[in-house]
């Protein structure tokens, strides 16, 4: 240990101190930057021990602290679940689905006031090949069992889904040198339907790419998902078939006796689970080390992104990245130009190491980076077309891998931590492994059934969007909200949002209702539909004070400028 | 089938309709909302109307005025009925609707397109940050304060100073909340003169020229936006940056022409105005469609806007009569102190008088603008001052067919004048003349006024300030009536009565113009309604809904 230390210490030029516990590598000290904190880290993951926990502290930055729920009572107090899934991302949900085959008590808990509030819709939302894990990865594994799954999962589900295939194209002929090295890992990672094609043949597939490569790698088998309502469909489908949701709702700490998690304590109450998921985004090592079984750290890596009119959408139908000489290791890691299944385009992500694990925030800098590396693939693409951009951040480890296993521990905890890209795409499979996990634990204590009345099916109104001409007269002529349009730059219904106010995970906010009808997600970005929004939430009984963009705190309005007095003409 | 399809119901559309039935076509007009007058309908403040009625109303007087006009004739009006695809079939037009009946077509001869404008977001202008509530723009702001009665902020600070802005600073200070300063990234005010004067000097909202909002902060709810100054090349200044604690950010940051049909039929666009290149007939580069109001280019007056829906339905009307004959079409030229023009084309043969909207790119003092076709001058106009916030106009009757028109600045004054430190509108007669007040306020000289009476006015002005209120009461179904003081009052008086506003729940049906409040806290001025609270569409829908395909 002294070794380590010392030679992390000369290297670095920092006093850095190092101590084996719980089978993993604890770095401390003190040191400037952020990105020196995030390189001794990633250093230290060479000497061989089953995770570097990084508790090295910088002076350019405070310690990144979870935002809290504002609420508190003790509405989940004392109640007794089989199973407890903390966070209600992709992972969280789907692990929820697959769990409801079971006869289960199950509880999904989540500090913020929706599903997928964090990584889950913060994303790039591709179906990615299995193409950049390394093969010996969990990444790898889950990469490609996902993948598979994706297809069926979204006709029962009903969400949005389209192979639309992904290119990287290859700016020089130099580059036929990485030929081998790409199709070794393409079997090794049994990536399927890949070819490649010179410029000329790949221009007549997608003309409008500038002509500055000379050949592209098509996978054909990629794809790309609506994150969020691929979380949305796991979760409704998990409500449906018993399991239950409580948003606003943060963990805080665990009681532990005898390496087990007796009792868990959030804002809400005390809960009492017989086996706890750990799906908890960023913050899963705080979940691990609250349970007393730190073994890894979460460094967020910032992604920004950018979304383009729906008027630029012809300009490309596949994924489109270009390969630099830097990345030829590590292919598919510099984002690119993304279609999105409602027909805009998405530039990006980018990469950026950042102190705070749930720092949303956007800059001038992302979006120069986007547009110079990703913008310029394509002819006719100008920051005018921008019609909105955010940013996620991923919680990467320093192993930079999944942990998708029992906690070594705590005998009643199970990790599906580390889950960064391509998690989106690998949920469907982490979640059948960490279901069986739960189930093996569940069996010691008493013996498990399948739930009888499991539908994989989501029982959900249609689409309107979708349906045919015929379909939607039909429709109207039963319901006539379905005839009034209430967002012009979509072309949402009054219908539609309705049917999102009364889901079987319903929105509660405004960002709710955004995410499941794309209400507001257009080119005038709310201005003309955000009155409407509010006007309808009135009329179903919702006091127009306590609407709020995303959870308690973000309040829409102070207050009213009418109280109604007592003059009365 | 009708002979003009007219698409959207605000002044431009209203105007519109009613030229083109008055011209003898059969109209139709479509609007996605539920009640006509588009976005006047929140424009509670007065100062409409002034060149066009010589009076000065407020937006839904205004507006109404039209739609009682549009009532009374045949025209056919659908409203909540959202226009879903226009498509041009040999020589007719297939517009599939949606509303509450379901989905159906109708066809006409022509279309005039009056949609309107949507406003930039923050998005458009690039703002970083953090992605809190509590960022508005002007115009949704003011429906939710004006039409639904919600505040959206304690303390909030206003980037942009587009006349929206300006007028939502005013009315957010007179709803009680501090509107701590309007910042402007520009070093001249986008808005017009006498919005600053009567919206922030009027109640002392300072505004930063060259400065803007650079990063907002807060994880919930706005709770503080970075300004910084910018210099000519609108870089930041470095190290200028500047914290300020507050519960909101209103945008206005500028209008873009709502334009999705004029792109879906593929009709050229012009980069500048953002709206459709146009000929003097208001047509754009498909024939027979129309297009008039801020869906062809930002007006800053509403009373352009109607002038030009009125031009528009009646040359809609005349090419469904297959009275509008066009052969040749030439694009106008013009130099480079101008930002644009409109009409941009010139169609042969002639029929008349032209008249040009233009806008310059620079403040030009004494200017005059000629303009001339085939060498030779047409008309002259000499304009005191020349704002590229303000929309001018010239009217010119070209003589030579096939020739293209020519707009230059044939004269400007060379000295840099002054900045006027105020300006008013003067109330003493309709003219409204707009009064310009230079030098410091212990010691000014008055320019603009025509006669003794207007000078009295404006030195009063100084001395005690007075204007009229414009506000909403509540009804007793918890809508807003919008209502204002029917004279001047005090502006120190206005925190007073409207705590008395605030009090007053309206129970009867009231109609526009009848007293509220007498003489409201013995100001001698009486409280009157602005609106008439009905529904003016109301068993007007007699279109049938059948799918024809
Ligand atoms: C910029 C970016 C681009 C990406 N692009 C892709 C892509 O194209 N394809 C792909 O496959 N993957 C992509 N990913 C990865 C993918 O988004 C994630 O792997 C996946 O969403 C992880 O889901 P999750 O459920 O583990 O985490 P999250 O969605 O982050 O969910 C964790 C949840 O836990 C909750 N939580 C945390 N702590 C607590 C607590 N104490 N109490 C209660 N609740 C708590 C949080 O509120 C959060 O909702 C991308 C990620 C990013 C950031
Ligand atoms: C948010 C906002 C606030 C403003 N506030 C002020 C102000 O305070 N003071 C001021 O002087 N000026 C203001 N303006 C400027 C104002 O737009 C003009 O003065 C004037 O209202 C323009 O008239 P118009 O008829 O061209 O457009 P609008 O009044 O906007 O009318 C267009 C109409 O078309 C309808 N429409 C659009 N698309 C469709 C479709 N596909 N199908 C059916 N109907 C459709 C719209 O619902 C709308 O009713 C504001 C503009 C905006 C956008």
């Amino acid at each position: 240990m002294r070794r380590i230390g010392d030679f992390l210490s000369k290297k670095f030029s920092a006093a850095i101190h190092c101590e084996e516990k719980n089978g993993a590598l604890f770095l401390y000290g003190k040191v400037k930057s952020w990105d020196q904190v995030v390189k001794i880290g990633k250093f230290a993951t060479r000497f061989g021990f089953r995770g570097v926990v990084n508790k090295i502290e910088c002076e350019e930055a405070k310690p990144s602290v979870p935002k809290v729920p504002l609420v508190r009572d003790a509405s989940l107090h004392g109640r007794k679940v089989d199973v407890l899934i903390i966070g209600a991302g992709v992972i969280g949900c789907a692990i929820a689905r697959e769990l409801s085959r079971w006869k289960l008590n199950i509880l999904v808990v989540d500090k913020e006031s929706d599903v997928a509030m964090h990584q889950s819709s913060h994303n790039a939302g591709m179906m990615h090949p299995p193409i950049a894990p390394h093969p010996k990865s969990k990444k790898a594994h889950y990469n490609r069992k996902g993948l598979d799954m994706v297809e069926t999962l979204s006709r029962e589900l009903d969400f949005p889904f389209e192979r639309n295939g992904m290119t990287i194209l290859f700016p020089s002929v130099w580059y036929i040198f990485s030929l081998p090295f790409v199709k070794v890992r393409e079997i090794q990672n049994r990536v399927k339907d890949a070819e490649i094609l010179n410029a000329s043949k790949f221009l007549k597939i997608e003309p409008n790419v500038k002509k500055n490569f000379s050949w592209a790698y098509v996978i054909w088998e990629a794809g790309v998902v609506d994150p969020f309502q691929m979380t949305l469909a796991f979760a409704e489908n998990a409500v449906q078939n018993g399991a239950e949701f409580r948003f606003n709702t943060f963990v805080e700490g665990f009681t532990v006796e005898n390496d087990r998690i007796e009792a868990v304590i959030t804002n809400r109450g005390t809960i009492f689970p017989k086996v706890v998921v750990n799906a908890a985004g960023v913050w899963a090592d705080r979940i691990a080390s609250l349970a007393n079984d730190e073994f890894f750290t979460i460094h967020p890596r910032k992604g920004e992104m950018a979304i383009i009119d729906k008027k630029k959408s012809n300009l490309s139908r596949l994924t489109l990245s270009k390969v630099s000489l830097k990345q030829l290791g590590s292919i598919t890691k510099g984002g690119g130009l993304i279609p999105t299944v409602h027909g805009n385009l998405l530039l990006g992500p980018t990469a950026v190491e950042i102190p705070e694990r749930e720092d949303y925030s956007t800059t001038e800098e992302g979006l120069d980076e986007l547009f110079k590396k990703h913008a310029s693939l394509v002819e006719g693409l100008s920051r005018k077309d921008v019609i909105n951009y955010f940013a996620g951040t991923r919680a990467a480890t320093y192993e930079e891998d999944f942990i998708v296993e029992p906690s070594q521990k705590i005998h009643n905890l199970i990790h599906a931590a580390g889950i960064q890209s391509p998690g989106l795409t690998s949920a469907p499979a982490i979640a059948e492994d960490i279901a069986t996990m739960c189930i093996e634990k569940l069996q010691k204590e008493r013996k498990i059934v399948p739930n009888e009345k499991f539908c994989p099916v989501r029982k959900k109104d249609p689409d309107f969007k979708k349906l045919s001409l015929e379909e939607k007269q039909r429709i109207i002529a039963k319901n006539p909200n379905y005839g009034i349009v209430i967002c012009r730059c979509e072309t949402v219904t009054k219908g539609e949002v309705l049917q999102a106010l009364h889901g079987n995970v319903p929105a509660t906010t405004l960002d709710g209702i955004k995410w499941r009808t794309r209400c507001g997600m257009g080119r005038c970005q709310g201005g003309f539909c955000t009155p409407f929004l509010v006007e309808l939430m009135q009329e179903v009984g919702i006091d127009p004070l306590t609407i709020t963009k995303k959870g308690p705190g973000s309040e829409l309005f102070v207050s009213r400028t009418r109280l109604g007095g007592d003059e009365h003409v | 089938m009708y002979d003009v399809a007219v698409i959207g119901a605000g002044p431009a559309g209203l105007a519109a309709a009613i030229s083109a039935y008055k011209n003898g076509s059969s109209v139709v007009i479509i609007e996605r909302e539920p009640e006509l007058g588009g976005i006047l309908k929140q424009c509670i403040h007065d100062g409409f109307g002034i060149l066009h009625f010589r009076k000065r109303l407020t937006g839904p007087e205004y507006a109404e005025l039209f739609i009682e006009e549009l009532l009374k004739t045949d025209v056919s009006v659908l409203t909540s009925t959202f226009l879903l695809d226009v498509q041009k079939e040999q020589d007719l037009f297939n517009l599939t609707l949606q509303n509450a009946k379901g989905i159906f077509s109708i066809q006409s001869k022509a279309i005039v397109l009056a949609t309107g404008c949507r406003e930039r977001t923050s998005r458009q202008i690039f703002i970083h940050g953090d992605r809190p509530a509590g960022i508005m723009t002007a115009g949704t702001a003011q429906r939710f304060v004006n039409m639904v009665g919600l505040l959206p902020f304690r303390r909030c600070v206003v980037l942009g100073s587009g006349d929206i802005g300006l007028i939502m600073a005013r009315r957010l200070t007179i709803e009680g909340a501090k509107v701590i300063g309007v910042y402007e990234i520009k070093p001249e005010p986008a808005g017009l003169l006498r919005n600053v004067s009567q919206c922030l000097h009027d109640f002392k909202i300072p505004l930063y020229l060259s400065h803007t909002v650079s990063k907002v902060f807060g994880r919930n709810r706005v709770e503080k936006v970075e300004v910084v100054k910018v210099d000519r090349n609108l870089s930041f200044v470095p190290e200028s940056e500047r914290t300020i604690e507050c519960d909101g950010l209103l945008l206005a940051v500028g209008l873009i022409p709502e334009n999705e049909l004029a792109e879906r039929l593929s009709l050229q666009i012009d980069q500048v105005t953002n709206g459709p290149f146009v000929d003097q007939y208001f047509m754009g580069s498909m024939e027979g469609v129309f297009s008039c109001g801020n869906s062809l280019h930002v007006h800053d007056l509403v009373d352009y806007v109607t002038w030009t829906g009125f031009e528009a339905g009646r040359c809609a009307s005349e090419y469904a009569k297959d009275k509008l004959k066009v052969q040749k079409r030439v694009p106008l030229k013009f130099d480079s102190s101008l930002q644009y023009c409109v009409p941009q084309l010139l169609s042969f043969p002639l029929t008349g008088k032209v008249r040009i909207y233009f806008r310059t790119k620079s403040k030009l003092v004494n200017a005059q603008i000629a303009v001339s076709q085939a060498g030779q001058e047409l008309v002259s106009k000499n304009f005191k001052i020349l704002r590229p916030q303000q929309i001018e106009f010239i009217d010119v009757p070209p003589k030579f067919e096939n020739e293209p028109l020519e707009i230059s600045l044939k004269r400007v004054s060379s000295h840099e004048q002054d900045q006027p430190f105020k300006s008013l509108v003067c109330i003493v007669c309709p003219k409204g003349c707009e009064i310009e007040l230079y030098g410091s306020a212990s010691n000014p000289t008055f320019e603009g006024y025509s006669c003794e009476r207007g000078l009295e006015f404006a030195k009063q002005d100084i001395i005690n300030p007075k204007r009229v209120l414009c506000t909403t009461v509540l009804t007793k179904d918890s809508r807003l009536l919008p209502v204002r003081t029917d004279r001047e009052i005090p502006l120190e008086s206005f925190e007073r009565v409207m705590n008395r506003v605030k009090n007053i729940v309206v129970k009867k049906p009231v109609r526009r113009g009848e007293v509220i409040v007498e003489n409201i806290e013995n100001t001698n001025v009486n409280l009157v309604a602005t609106a008439t609270l009905y529904n003016p569409s109301g068993g007007r829908t007699n279109v049938e809904a059948r799918l024809e395909r």
